[in-house]
């Protein structure tokens, strides 16, 4: 029994000797070759990249190899793929390099804008067929996104500049993603805010006002989108746009939405109404005045707010109307007549005057507007938006201006930090202050440069201070100038000035 | 003796715990699909007599929804028109492919309408209902059939009482032809959004201000001039 149970022992014993001998580890190299590893990094590749269009993407990653430099065994391949999260991931990869270093124009196929891509460098040993991998996160980005947008009249031809918060300006903008001329160019119309009218895909809207039509444009791209005609249910006969414009209910930046849409065109009101509800929604048809005709001319400016959605001014009839949001009877988008609790200091129905020029005032929802009377003599006018049934009133002042010159001012802009219109005359700006009621300051530019456009703005980026532009032209270059304004209005000496315009028509900050 | 009562529950316990490997029978769903029609409105009725001359047909879609499960196959639907028909079907109309497509769980029907002289003075009815068959029951009972009147004779929207009078006041001919013309709208079965009212309130108003100018008051059949509020 004994001798059974050594003989087992001996057979476990050696049978755990031969499995533990396989735990000795082979420390043979026979038949094993090192390879050529490569590394590939870049700090670029830890944030997302924000790539312009028309920007030159250069990249060159730090690369290592393992072995000797081989170089010439590498080949490169840069590729990349839409990454946004409503991508499908089934679209192709667009190879866009086979060099080392990356310099790749973007603009156009295969990058599209607002979109995110992943761009893959992938480097191949030739002689192992080994890969190695960097990704870099992309987002196409617009560098026309914020800054100043110059509308300009090139010998009757429009063309757009762009002046960036960095002070940088580019020319010849509009000329080089259009192929429709822009004929007498006149006004830039810019939403703050997105419309959502289902024409196209909601966002903030662009219109170019020229004599022979305006046209709506891509807010990022600035190419053309649609014909003036296509905004309309029914194209107005004759083609002479002044306003092409949205009010908001709010004025807090934060909840201003697209209320009503205004166009005068030949002086005669078009309404559009957004709101969430579904269908197209175009501009309507020739609104009709309280008497039931068309016998008005409007000028060419809006304002509006919750209580009025929109109000404009009947040169022909001199008085002010509303304009009917919605309803059905009387018919949405009428002039309307204002209730007479409405008026004090004048009569909104019955002014009797020439409106020459408006803008927004001082204080929001109010506005001043600049009126000339029978006998030459220029009035401002105030008043606001809002009222309430305890506070019907929506008048506020009427005054006889001491302001040389007004009434045949060239441009002008109203300051919605202090109380003052300025306005441009021939070669000069004055800063017209509407509490004090005279011109308290004036600015000259040499004699041959004559005042073309004025626009204010209260916030812009890259600027703690409300800023001034005035635009000049001297018969053969447009020039543009930046005025940094006080606390109080004044506009002291200019502080940066642009070249190489044409004749500058208007401006509108961008962002 | 105790060992086999041991042995005797042990058995017994042994078999209740087998008992419990047989596999459930799960409570799943397996009636056959229903079929019924979907539409809000139970009918439509169609007239020619809105749209210009050389519209000589048209197409209504009638959509239809399941009750159950979505086939992996396309399966057809019986819905035929019910006895007592005044329109007739491959003439007055033609019923179009009335299939639930595989993985589908609704479908439109087409039903082709055709402009036929006879239209002019008549007006001509059918009622298609759903019938069970192989692939299908029938759904809800009082959504298995869907009326449809064709005509050639301008009448009254059923709609114009409830909508349009709102933005054009009292019905007539007159006013109805003025406004088919000037707003080119073809559908006033139909509810409209709120910006396509703007716009035909608005047209019709500048319209009816032209013709006036040219031609004096229009006056309807009754007497009346005709307005829009």
């Amino acid at each position: 029994m004994k001798m059974i149970n050594k003989k087992i022992s001996g057979v476990l014993l050696l049978t755990g000797m031969v499995f533990l001998s396989s735990c000795y580890k082979d420390k043979s190299t026979l038949a094993l070759t090192e390879l050529n590893k490569v590394g590939l990094s870049d700090p670029k590749t830890l944030t997302t990249l924000n790539v312009f269009q028309g920007q030159v993407l250069n990249l060159k990653p730090t690369l290592s190899q393992s072995l000797s430099d081989k170089m010439d065994q590498l080949e490169f391949e840069w590729s990349a793929y839409d990454n946004s999260t409503t991508s499908s991931y089934v679209v192709p990869e667009a190879i866009i390099s086979k060099e080392y270093e990356l310099k790749y124009l973007v603009n156009g196929d295969p990058f599209t804008l607002g979109q995110r891509y992943l761009l893959r460098l992938t480097v191949k040993d030739k002689s192992t067929g080994l890969k190695s991998f960097l990704n870099y996160n992309l987002l196409i980005g617009n560098r026309y996104g914020t800054g100043w947008l110059v509308l300009e009249d090139k010998a009757g031809k429009g063309d757009l500049s762009f002046v960036f918060t960095d002070n940088a300006v580019e020319h010849g903008i509009y000329s080089d993603r259009n192929t429709t001329q822009l004929i007498g160019p006149k006004k830039l119309e810019l939403t703050p805010f997105a419309i959502t009218d289902d024409i196209s895909a909601s966002g903030k809207r662009l219109y170019i006002l020229a004599d022979n039509g305006s046209q709506e444009y891509n807010y990022l791209t600035m190419v053309k989108k649609f014909d003036y005609a296509f905004e309309f249910f029914s194209a107005p006969s004759i083609i002479k746009p002044q306003v092409m414009t949205w009010t908001s209910p709010s004025t807090n930046s934060a909840n201003r939405s697209g209320g009503l849409g205004v166009v005068i065109n030949n002086g005669k009101m078009h309404s559009n109404l957004i709101g969430g509800f579904p269908g197209i929604k175009k501009w309507g048809d020739v609104a009709l005045n309280p008497e039931g005709n068309t016998n008005y001319n409007l000028a060419p400016f809006a304002t509006g707010g919750n209580s009025y959605p929109a109000i404009v001014y009947d040169n022909t009839a001199k008085r002010f109307y509303n304009v009917r949001g919605y309803s059905p009877t009387p018919i949405a988008g009428s002039l309307e007549a204002f209730p007479s609790a409405a008026s004090t200091e004048f009569d909104m129905n019955n002014v009797g005057m020439t409106m020459i020029f408006q803008d927004s005032a001082d204080v929001v929802k109010e506005f001043n507007a600049v009126m000339k009377d029978g006998n030459n003599q220029a009035y401002l006018l105030r008043y606001k938006t809002e009222k309430t049934d305890l506070a019907p009133r929506i008048t506020l002042k009427k005054e006889l201006m001491n302001a040389p010159g007004i009434l045949n001012y060239t441009a002008a802009s109203g300051s919605t930090s202090t109380p003052h219109i300025y306005y441009g005359n021939a070669n000069t700006v004055s800063r017209y202050e509407t509490s004090s009621n005279v011109v308290v300051e004036t600015y000259s530019f040499p004699a041959a440069e004559q005042v073309t456009s004025i626009k204010y703005a209260k916030y812009t980026a890259g600027s703690t201070s409300a800023r001034l532009l005035v635009a000049t032209w001297n018969g053969t270059e447009g020039k543009l100038y930046y005025f940094t304004i006080t606390n109080v209005g004044g506009m002291g000496s200019y502080t940066n000035v642009f070249n190489g315009f044409g004749k500058i028509v208007d401006l509108a900050y961008k962002y | 003796m105790k060992l086999l009562k041991y042995k005797g529950l042990f058995l017994f316990a042994s078999l209740v715990i087998l008992a419990s490997c047989g596999k459930d029978k799960q409570l799943m769903f397996s009636e056959l699909t229903s079929v019924y029609v979907e539409a809000y409105v139970d009918s439509t009725e169609y007239t020619f007599a809105t749209s210009p001359i050389t519209v000589v047909n048209d197409t209504i879609d009638i959509p239809l929804r399941i009750i159950g499960t979505a086939a992996t196959t396309d399966r057809e639907v019986t819905f035929v028109p019910k006895g007592g028909a005044t329109a007739k079907e491959g003439y007055h109309y033609k019923i179009g492919k009335t299939v639930i497509k595989a993985n589908e769980f609704s479908a439109t029907v087409p039903v082709y309408v055709y402009r036929k002289p006879g239209l002019k003075d008549s007006v001509v009815r059918v009622v298609l209902e759903l019938k069970k068959n192989a692939d299908f029951n029938l759904g809800f009972s009082d959504r298995l059939d869907y009326k449809i009147t064709i005509s050639d004779i301008l009448s009254k929207p059923t709609l114009w009482d409830a909508v349009w009078s709102a933005y054009f006041g009292t019905y007539s001919v007159v006013k109805f032809r003025f406004l088919l013309q000037v707003t080119g709208r073809t559908n006033w079965n139909s509810y409209p959004f709120p910006a396509d009212t703007r716009f035909m309130s608005q047209r019709a108003k500048n319209a009816l201000l032209e013709y006036n100018q040219a031609h004096g008051d229009m006056i309807d059949e009754f007497g009346q001039v005709v307005v829009f509020p």
